[in-house]
């Protein structure tokens, strides 16, 4: 016990702030954590909480009683295990401290729990403040009581438990029966490729799902017809006993505790026996050697610039590093799953088909709002893959390269800001023409040049104009304070707080241009909000490009 | 080829790592540059590859300030740190072209490097695989394709020959001798006294930041008559 005790305070130390990155007062942390929570954190939950209330609303009216909270702690577990695995897969086997670990006298368990907690405390702030919004929306639709509050604080306290222990058994047992396989990269690829397909899976379940009727569902899942629910109350017991729990069922509640007890137990008795043979066989694992293709690979050579070269060798390394793919590229697949879930949820005599009718009809204040929207997602998105944002916290203890090479500073930051653009630009070119052609197929055509064809093409430039404010921003903050010092990859991006800060700048700079438009919509016009919006973005960007290259340059060189 | 005139650091206003060095390295020569742990020998090498900024003083490659103008004063140089583990999910074959993109080499220039570096390195089998997958021997020796990939004339390694088996260490000697010979020069920090002895011109002893010796071993002997080189070096950086 004293051993994973020193342990873990250890992993915590690593994702303190060291003394050379307090190079931001603590003022500034306290303000931007605030700003954090009141932007990013908040405003999740809170939306969390909402659909837990008007789903609860509902399912109560119809009869039942926890489902819809259920349903919604399922889905955050499941986006829990699809991206603990990767982090937990990372800490576990491919962390650089694993080498020093091992020849240590310390016990397989010690060392899994130890990283187990690390992992559960550090990666699921974001878990514990949508699990509070289920809850909090719940006892609204529900009435509060002692019994709920109670449960509901255990709830919080717990509830990532159980998906991060599935995430530790399958990645101990996997390790364990593919030790065989000398090639970590297979590993890693077979990690990316399967949560990329959970991810895939979970859209194209959604797309199937026509005209969401709250009726219905709650009627549906009272009477236990969900699929769904049926099947993640098998996968995930320990919902719907908390819910029970939180219910008033003090038995429940305790039954609920004992499992995730069971839970840790069993994956722990697994650690122990398996752990050490899995890792072992990771740190003598070498990559597949290629003889034949050797002489054909150096004849491909070929001369590139120096920003090609470097933007290449950017990509290469995002999409082969897999906890830079999931953080970085994965997670922007993410956002159809979101975007689809509000389409679906919101069904045709909604909401959102008042907006497309709207829209569609060339009113101008939708239109505004639309354009609003594209410029807000366009930054969100930019933000939260966190390419640009950790754009120099990734380069680590190589930092020192960017120094002694022969390329301006300002060409690295370019290279680094356009890896970002492409992204996020064309992630967002898609999500647009994808809005435009949902628009046509519940709508209808329509003449309107300006609706058909202006529209989605000024969009595009617009949210390509707010993607280049996030990423060269967001890479500007990033050179402030980089995050050089880390010890496994996933931690350069989950423990940077550049990331949180930087989306959070961000989101309060777009906020501002919303706010403004809006003013302007009321007291002028539609039109001359909307041209104060495009051209605000525009000097944002223009204004992000400077700094970025300018004071962005000057903090790299002032970094020691 | 290298000027390190006065050149002091300090960090965080407390800590001298570097104070008032000053030497010379011509071209053709190889300077062994030796101090114990915490000397200051990797600050310096940092000032002088333009990572770190001096606080006070100049330093120029061939000539050009590496301050005033460090583009054409990294131009020159070929570099290897002290820790080979760089981009290692990219392959040795992508690595190495992205460096002579980087420093402008010529394509059939580059390939001929490649080839003659992987044969007399035994790089042949896992030049087309992820670094990762090498061992720290391997990954050194990619290092030292890379930095010599454009061929410098000044060439500055880190402590090179930790992790190279006798073999490879055996090839670098031979090539940072080659590479003084074709009228270059070679900077390198060692630890290690033998080598220093068996492989330099010249060799550049600091002890806190200070240097305390700058010249060749015989006259270093003649000065410390009766001693051995372990024990003049202990002599020399004890205080």
């Amino acid at each position: 016990m004293t051993n994973y005790i020193t342990l873990l305070k250890i992993f915590l130390k690593t994702t303190e702030i060291t003394p050379s990155e307090k190079k931001r007062s603590k003022l500034f942390y306290s303000l931007m954590g605030t700003a954090i929570l009141m932007l990013i954190m908040l405003p999740a939950g809170a939306l969390v909480g909402f659909v837990t209330y008007a789903l609860s609303l509902a399912v109560l009216d119809a009869g039942g009683s926890t489902q819809a909270a259920n349903i919604v702690l399922h889905i955050i577990a499941i986006l829990s295990v699809i991206f603990g695995f990767n982090v937990i897969v990372n800490i576990f086997y491919f962390s650089n401290d694993i080498e020093n670990l091992l020849p240590l006298p310390l016990k397989p368990h010690e060392i899994v729990g130890a990283k187990y907690t690390y992992s559960l405390l550090s990666e699921n702030i974001m878990e514990f403040i949508l699990t509070i919004g289920v809850c909090a929306g719940y006892m609204f639709a529900s009435g509060f009581s002692v019994t709920g509050v109670i449960g509901s604080i255990i709830g919080i306290l717990t509830v990532p438990i159980l998906p991060l222990a599935y995430c530790g058994i399958i990645s101990v047992v996997l390790m364990f029966l593919t030790h065989s396989i000398k090639n970590r990269d297979f590993l890693n690829k077979v990690t990316g490729a399967g949560t990329a397909l959970l991810i895939i899976g979970a859209l194209v379940a959604l797309v199937g799902v026509n005209d969401f009727n709250a009726e219905a569902f709650a009627v549906s899942v009272t009477e236990g017809d969900s699929t769904f629910l049926n099947v993640m109350n098998i996968i995930f017991p320990q919902i719907p006993l908390l819910m029970s729990g939180i219910n008033g069922s003090i038995v429940d509640l305790l039954i609920y505790l004992g499992v995730n007890v069971l839970a840790l137990a069993v994956f722990l008795f697994i650690a122990s026996k398996m752990y050490i043979k899995g890792v072992s066989d990771v740190n003598t694992a070498k990559t597949k050697k290629d003889v034949s293709d050797t002489q054909r690979a150096i004849n491909r050579s070929k001369e590139n610039g120096v920003l090609k070269s470097y933007i290449k060798k950017e990509f290469l390394i995002l999409f082969r590093t897999p906890a830079f793919f999931m953080d970085c590229i994965a997670v922007n697949l993410l956002w159809p799953v979101f975007f689809a879930v509000i389409i679906i949820l919101q069904g045709q005599t909604n909401f959102m088909s008042g907006v497309i009718e709207s829209y569609m009809n060339g009113n101008v204040e939708m239109i505004l709002f639309v354009t609003l929207g594209v410029i807000g997602i366009s930054v969100v998105i930019s933000a939260i893959n966190s390419i640009a944002s950790a754009g120099i916290s990734r380069e680590g203890r190589h930092f020192e390269f960017m120094m002694y090479i022969p390329v301006e500073l300002k060409t690295q930051l370019h290279a680094k800001a356009i890896v970002s653009f492409v992204v996020s630009g064309s992630g967002m070119i898609i999500y647009i023409i994808a809005f435009n052609w949902y628009c046509l197929l519940t709508y209808g055509w329509v003449d309107d040049p300006i609706i058909t064809f202006l529209m989605p093409f000024l969009h595009m430039l617009i949210a390509l104009v707010s993607v280049i404010f996030a990423s060269y921003f967001g890479l500007f903050m990033d050179t402030i304070n980089p995050k050089l010092v880390w010890d496994d990859e996933i931690n350069a991006l989950r423990g940077n707080y550049n990331v949180f800060i930087n989306t959070a700048v961000v989101l309060a700079a777009v906020g501002g241009v919303c706010v403004i438009s809006l003013v302007l919509d009321r007291l002028i016009n539609s039109g001359t909000a909307l041209a104060v919006a495009i051209l605000l973005i525009t000097v944002l960007a223009l204004m992000g490009m400077q700094v970025c290259l300018k004071k962005g340059e000057k903090n790299l060189m002032s970094i020691e | 080829m290298i000027k390190f005139d006065g050149v002091t650091k300090v960090f965080n206003n407390t800590v001298t790592a570097v104070d008032d060095l000053s030497f010379r390295v011509s071209k053709g020569e190889i300077v062994g540059f030796i101090g114990p742990n915490g000397s200051g020998k990797t600050t310096t090498i940092k000032m002088l590859t333009g990572i770190l900024k001096p606080d006070k003083g100049e330093i120029a490659v061939k000539d050009f300030d590496i301050q005033k103008q460090p583009l054409e004063a990294k131009k020159h140089i070929g570099y290897i740190a002290d820790n080979p583990d760089m981009f290692l999910r990219l392959k040795g074959v992508e690595f190495l072209n992205f460096i002579s993109d980087i420093y402008r080499v010529p394509v059939d220039v580059r390939k001929k490097r490649f080839t003659a570096v992987c044969d007399r390195f035994g790089l042949t089998e896992s030049l087309n695989s992820q670094m990762l997958g090498y061992s720290h021997g391997m990954r050194q020796k990619i290092m030292v394709a890379a930095a010599l990939v454009h061929n410098p004339d000044v060439w500055i390694l880190d402590e090179p020959l930790i992790g190279l088996d006798p073999k490879s260490a055996y090839e670098l000697k031979n090539m940072m001798r080659e590479h003084a010979a074709n009228g270059n020069c070679v900077f390198f920090s060692t630890h290690v006294l033998e080598v220093a002895e068996k492989l330099c011109d010249k060799v550049i002893i600091i002890n806190k930041g200070k240097l305390v010796y700058s010249g060749t071993l015989d006259n270093l002997e003649k000065l410390h008559k009766g001693k051995t080189l372990e024990e003049i070096f202990l002599e020399l950086t004890a205080k």
